[in-house]
């Protein structure tokens, strides 16, 4: 049976981790090697990186990274912030991604969605989302790391999205980011309505609670987290070992 | 001295982690984008990300389509890797209509969403090994590996079949091994300490040492 998966979020600005509230406000929480290796060997099922200043740089510069991840943790890497090309897409695969997660690029053109998803596998593209309540059953997309609002209503472009190719949405809600409130559950309920792709939550978790909730009332296929880990309130294999014993497939 | 291991390389996709895996396990690493390269191996890995069309439309264009039968006739040890394993069969419709290198018979085709509900199939699920590889599945039977893929592959050759796996109640070939050549639908170096294993124990299998 398909594990539900754990995936360690790590929001990188030139050589640290750093973590926000609301997608802003950062701090730095570590280094990424080293927090990459350890959630790796506590029984992260994945590593997701995101570059959160590429925008102001023009350009994704977190191939470094993952290079030294590839050399050593064996388990899928994903990285995204600033991806604007398929030459960018195949220069992050090449140094050892194995998916990219891409938003306000393909926000602009989203036939790129199209091309990176013929040349690459739909497989290896993620959309990223980033979504933010606006009243019921409305969320609006933001780009540029939570930054720059779209006017695009979230429902209408996951739709979109998914049938331009892209094989997975990392849907993360910026109002519940770093807030360690618990996940928008109308939001990935709505979303996950309209689509047939598998949904990463992220954005809010506090608690082993949170997830269960999150799994229990949605049917996301993999949690994204980042404040519990880096500010060690939680630990995977903590995590892990209380779903297990609560009847959810985790891979232990 | 190391044995030298071969990977296939057209340009497509993250062969990193397969050739730092390869590292990790005391093998040094030659990268095959031409016939050429294929002298004096004696295993070939053949990993994949992508799409099906455009791999092999690489394979004929480097001569490596039949450079890679030439070797596997002559004793070599082939793995395909996810996409690489759907590369060994006869054909695929994605994207179009393309030819695979033939070794197994089969077709590759799309997972029926309706069956199975979500695709692609992308995360962690457990592999069911069978007694036709014996090792394998007194090893790692049953442990969860990762899979990444929207197609999978549909031989009548049952007996080729050496492990499935279940996908919301969809049963797929998840390894395969014909002669000198094997497949893994999922990755081995994406699935943490499963992999690790089961990729060392193929190393073992085809006899070829690691120091």
């Amino acid at each position: 049976m398909k594990k539900v998966r754990i995936i360690s979020r790590l929001d990188v600005k030139g050589p640290n981790v750093v973590k926000g509230i609301n997608l802003e406000g950062i701090r730095v929480v570590g280094d990424p090697n080293v927090l990459s290796e350890k959630y790796y060997l506590d029984g992260a099922d994945e590593l997701l990186y995101v570059d959160v200043v590429a925008s102001l740089y023009e350009r994704n510069n977190l191939s470094h990274i993952v290079e030294r991840a590839a050399s050593n943790l064996f388990i899928p890497l994903t990285v995204g912030g600033g991806i604007r090309s398929t030459e960018d897409i195949l220069t992050l695969l090449r140094s050892g991604a194995d998916k990219v997660s891409i938003n306000t690029s393909v926000i602009k053109n989203p036939n790129l969605i199209t091309e990176a998803a013929e040349i690459f596998g739909s497989q290896c593209i993620v959309l990223s989302v980033e979504a933010k309540k606006i009243n019921e059953g409305f969320w609006e997309a933001y780009i540029d790391g939570g930054r720059e609002k779209t006017g695009i209503n979230v429902l209408d472009w996951v739709k979109k999205a998914v049938d331009l190719g892209a094989g997975e949405i990392l849907l993360t809600s910026v109002d519940k980011d770093g807030t360690k409130s618990g996940f928008d559950l109308d939001l990935l309920r709505e979303v996950s309505k309209i689509v047939d792709v598998p949904i990463i939550a992220s954005g809010g978790c506090g608690s082993i609670n949170d997830i269960i909730r999150c799994l229990t009332e949605t049917s996301v296929d993999a949690i994204a987290i980042a404040t519990v880990l880096h500010y060690n309130l939680l630990s995977i294999n903590q995590i892990k070992k209380e779903l297990f014993n609560k009847g959810f497939p985790v891979r232990l | 001295m190391k044995t030298e291991v071969g990977i296939v390389d057209i340009g497509l996709g993250n062969i990193k982690s397969v050739i730092h895996l390869l590292i990790k396990l005391n093998f040094t690493v030659r990268l095959i984008s031409s016939i050429s390269d294929l002298d004096g191996l004696s295993v070939i890995i053949l990993p994949g990300v992508g799409a099906f069309g455009d791999a092999s439309k690489k394979l004929f264009s480097t001569k490596l389509f039949d450079g890679l039968k030439q070797f596997v006739s002559k004793g070599g040890f082939l793995l395909g890797i996810c996409l690489g394993m759907q590369l060994l069969f006869e054909s695929s419709q994605e994207f179009g209509f393309h030819k695979g290198l033939g070794f197994i018979e089969g077709k590759v085709n799309k997972f029926d969403i309706s069956l199975v509900k979500q695709v692609p199939h992308i995360g962690w699920n457990n592999v069911n090994f069978n007694s036709k590889e014996d090792s394998f599945r007194k090893l790692v039977n049953n442990s969860d590996f990762y899979f990444v893929h929207s197609y999978y592959v549909l031989t009548k050759e049952k007996d080729f079949v050496i492990a499935t796996c279940n996908y919301n109640g969809f049963e797929f070939p998840a390894a395969v091994r014909k002669g000198n050549v094997f497949g893994f639908q999922f990755h081995p170096e994406k699935s943490g300490a499963a992999g690790i294993k089961l990729l060392k124990q193929f190393f073992v299998l085809v006899g070829v040492k690691n120091e």
